[in-house]
């Protein structure tokens, strides 16, 4: 078997009349940090939906830490991006009705970890990304970077072996983004997992180990840059 | 800007929107039948006994005649709360809609009277079918046998009665979708959310309509026919202003009880009742209604089965069972409407809320919160919020009853006056289970992730 | 200044006159200072000497005015491997980039390998300029690094923007 983080293979999807990916494949080694850019409608997104097990593609195959999506039953998929992926996305993630610390022990809480030790971990989470100060704030009354700080220690509660970040630092000022993308890089590093950050923002892709552009819905290139 | 433009601008354009306006009229002309009918019985007059052999026993007690014009009243109100929560149902495309014509220049005002125009269409639509909903209802009240006609027939009053409940029901409805705060985008840039729930003024508020009702209660028996009309205001108008301001105060607090569960599913339900308060509290104000008409007809008629045997009704009517039969056949009648109509409120205020969140669903989908699991936190939710306040409405018909059937003694045993909220309580989670299940194409569509694709 | 690169490129359809290169110069870069005469006759005889162009046409009057010039092989070779050379980012230097980009919407040439390279190049060096600071170095130094990298950053902007446009012109045209 393989030991990589991530497969895609030849990946194809369509919205409709829409062809998003016209047969896309992506390694990712565990540990790495790659940075998918491109134009906007060339499909980055799509790709890190189809590979984070959120869409279905049409054709191609998905192996995330070594199993094939499409082959496992409902539970176990879910099961699967419950615990070995984590996702941060530009905006709106976060669950408006809870606090922080609740909105970061939900995935252990639906693993089924008991309440009091999820809280432990969600709180040592939300110090470690320095949001232990509005732990038991609601998003709507937080900054942008605040919630997003927070969305990287829900990402990253469950230890996953990579994490998925569309445009993490998209929605934020130059310095909340800068801060939050050194969070990111740090904390994904510090739990050995793999980065996979969808970015348009040049700034952003360059602290990736490599970097792949999309066009139209195909890779354009591959760079190493380090 | 000129009617003509006002009313284009209001004109439903989505079938969401459709729907939403469907419901509306819908509500208003039941609200409106329910009016007529109360009218209707007003005409014949609360005092003396009338001995028609065309009326129903129910008809012919006066006491038992303004409890049945009371119901109706309170039958009406149930529905004009179904229509203000359809008001208050916005749609994202219609949110939209309003915030781009303020973007394009048009004033908070212009705005508000596009809301106002739209809510009086409905109003008046919803008048104009109050007058043949009316009639259905009176014929087939009139197709009953005799025990069951408790509307007198229709005459030629109520084509004047009408058009005056048309248009107060018209101008009512332009007034509060001219004021509501929902959809009426008055500055997109400080649409701030609505503020945390003021409990001292909620609490302040019930108190005062608890007190006013109670003052309704006592003063009732010992008034003129003038005070007696005014007694039953404040009676009615108390509790509904108690049950519509404490309503929001119980669902926030049973949502903080739901949170403090292990059950993420519990805890999520609560989180939702707890940002909803607001919505929720409408609709249990609802069910608080529809418990007390449904708890005064079954204590009333579980009075008449316990006192069967003294009461000078039996000589008037000749078979007593029949009129237990029509008692139950009645209440079960107002029962079911007030069921239906709570599910309904249940699952318009649902959906609403599905549509509106379906973004940090689809979210929440990435998780493992797929549809088995948001449908089973929904149906915590409906059913969290919707047993507490029929029981509570049950209780409160059940002891209206009590203390209003001076002539019939106190046969009334306490067991009765426990089992019907128990059983209610029941009924309750049936409706919000089978609302929740009536849910299921809405809670598939909330958490596609299709919808991550949205900007 | 890759001025001799960019001769070269201005004979790639063809031998020309040293006016015809000049005009040519001046045409693709209107906004810049126009080519002098003089510089590009040395330019094109350091070119012949190094046989990267070899003289095709000597004129009737035999003056420098009359010679025509063509690109030999080794010329050609040259040329394409400038084009697909990413230049090292330096404040200063980007003029070449964009000559360099000028100079294959002009030829015609591939710019995949090109974008792919120069775009590794920028990114590396925008990386070393963030994560070079330290907390106790001068703010000034902070400063002149931040200014460069958003700078390199603009560059990098203006440069898929470019080729995004020439890979559609392609595209339309077929």
């Amino acid at each position: 078997m393989t030991d990589l983080a991530l497969e895609v293979l030849r990946v194809e999807y369509a919205y409709r009349r829409d062809v998003a990916l016209r047969g896309v494949s992506l390694q990712v080694n565990p540990g790495e940090v790659v940075a998918v850019t491109g134009p906007s409608g060339c499909g980055k997104s799509t790709l890190l939906h189809c590979a984070a097990g959120i869409l279905r593609p049409q054709g191609g195959t998905v192996h995330l830490a070594g199993q094939d999506l499409a082959e496992l039953p409902e539970a176990a998929r879910t099961r699967l991006r419950r615990t070995k992926l984590g996702v941060v996305m530009q905006f709106g993630q976060l669950v408006p009705d809870l606090t922080l610390v609740d909105n970061v022990a939900l995935p252990l809480l639906l693993e089924g970890h008991d309440r009091a030790e999820s809280r432990r971990s969600a709180l040592s989470w939300l110090e470690r990304v320095g949001a232990a100060a509005d732990a038991y704030g609601v998003p709507a009354e937080l900054s942008g970077g605040q919630n997003q700080r927070a969305a990287v220690a829900r990402a990253l509660v469950t230890g996953p072996a990579i994490v998925f970040a569309d445009e993490p630092t998209g929605s934020l000022d130059s310095q909340a983004g800068e801060q939050v993308l050194d969070l990111l890089l740090n904390s994904a590093r510090h739990g050995g997992a793999a980065l996979v950050i969808v970015t348009h923002d040049n700034l952003v892709a360059a602290y990736a180990d490599r970097e792949v552009r999309m066009r139209d819905g195909v890779i354009q290139h591959e760079v190493a840059l380090s | 800007m000129k009617l003509g433009t006002l009313i284009q601008l209001a004109r439903p354009r989505s079938a969401t929107d459709n729907r939403r306006m469907r419901l509306l009229v819908v509500s208003i002309g039941l609200a409106g039948a329910f009016l007529l009918a109360g009218w209707r019985i007003k005409r014949l007059g609360f005092n003396g006994e009338l001995s028609s052999s065309s009326y129903s026993n129910y008809l012919q007690e006066d006491g038992l005649r303004s409890g049945i014009a009371i119901a109706t009243v309170l039958l009406a109100v149930a529905a004009c709360a179904l229509a203000i929560q359809a008001l208050k149902l916005g749609t994202a495309a219609r949110d939209r809609r309003l915030t781009t014509l303020r973007l394009a220049g048009a004033t908070p005002d212009q705005v508000r009277r596009v809301g106002a125009v739209e809510a009086g269409l409905g109003g008046l639509a919803g008048g104009i079918l109050a007058g043949p909903l009316y009639l259905v209802l009176a014929m087939m009240v009139q197709a009953l046998p005799r025990l069951g006609r408790v509307l007198p027939p229709p005459n030629a009053m109520d084509l004047v009665t009408w058009p005056i409940v048309a248009v107060i029901l018209t101008a009512a409805a332009a007034v509060i979708g001219g004021t509501l705060r929902r959809g009426v985008i008055v500055d997109p840039l400080t649409a701030t959310p609505a503020g945390p729930l003021r409990y001292r003024t909620a609490l302040i508020v019930g108190g005062v309509g608890l007190v006013a009702s109670f003052l309704g209660y006592f003063s009732v028996f010992r008034s003129s026919e003038t005070m007696l009309y005014l007694n039953m205001v404040l009676l009615v108008g108390g509790m509904v202003v108690a049950a519509a301001a404490l309503a929001p105060v119980l669902v926030d607090q049973l949502g903080r009880r739901l949170s403090g569960s292990a059950d993420p599913l519990k805890v999520l339900a609560g989180g939702r009742l707890i940002r909803t308060a607001r919505s929720a509290g409408r609709t249990a104000t609802l069910l608080v209604i529809c418990g007390m008409v449904a708890g005064i007809g079954a204590l009333g008629v579980a009075a008449a089965i316990a006192d069967r045997e003294g009461t000078p009704m039996e000589q008037v009517s000749g078979s007593s069972v029949w009129f237990m039969v029509t008692g139950f056949g009645l209440t079960a009648a107002a029962a079911l409407f007030t069921a239906f109509v709570a599910g309904a409120a249940l699952i318009a205020g649902a959906a609403d809320d599905l549509l509106d969140q379906r973004r940090q669903f689809a979210y929440l989908s990435i998780f493992g919160v797929g549809e088995a699991q948001l449908r089973r936190s929904v149906r915590y939710q409906l059913t969290s919020s919707a047993a507490l306040p029929l029981a509570a409405g049950l209780m409160a018909g059940c002891l209206l009853y009590r203390f209003y059937s001076r002539g019939i003694g106190p046969g009334t045993s306490v067991l009765w006056t426990l089992g019907i909220p128990i059983v209610g309580t029941g009924l309750a989670w049936l409706v919000a289970a089978a609302a929740t299940f009536l849910l299921r194409g809405q809670v598939r569509e909330a958490i596609d992730p299709k919808n991550l694709r949205l900007p | 200044m890759a001025t001799a690169e960019l001769v070269l490129g201005l004979l790639h359809s063809g031998p020309a006159h040293g006016y015809d290169v000049k005009r040519g110069h001046d045409e693709w870069f209107p906004d810049s200072r126009p080519l002098a005469f003089g510089q590009v006759y040395t330019t094109l005889a350091r070119l012949e000497r190094d046989e990267l162009v070899k003289v095709v046409d000597k004129g009737s009057e035999g003056g420098p005015e009359r010679t025509v010039y063509g690109l030999t092989q080794k010329g050609r070779d040259h040329l394409a491997t400038w084009l697909a050379e990413p230049i090292h980012p330096a404040m200063g230097a980007v003029d070449e980039m964009v000559r360099k980009v000028v100079a294959t919407i002009r030829t015609g040439e591939d710019t995949t390998a090109f974008l792919a390279r120069q775009r590794a190049s920028h990114l590396r060096r925008i990386r070393e300029l963030r994560t070079a600071a330290g907390d106790e170095e001068a703010t000034s130094s902070k400063l002149v690094r931040d200014y460069i990298a958003l700078h390199l950053d603009a560059d990098l902007r203006w440069l898929d923007s470019a080729l995004d446009q020439i890979t559609e012109q392609k595209e339309t045209r077929r």
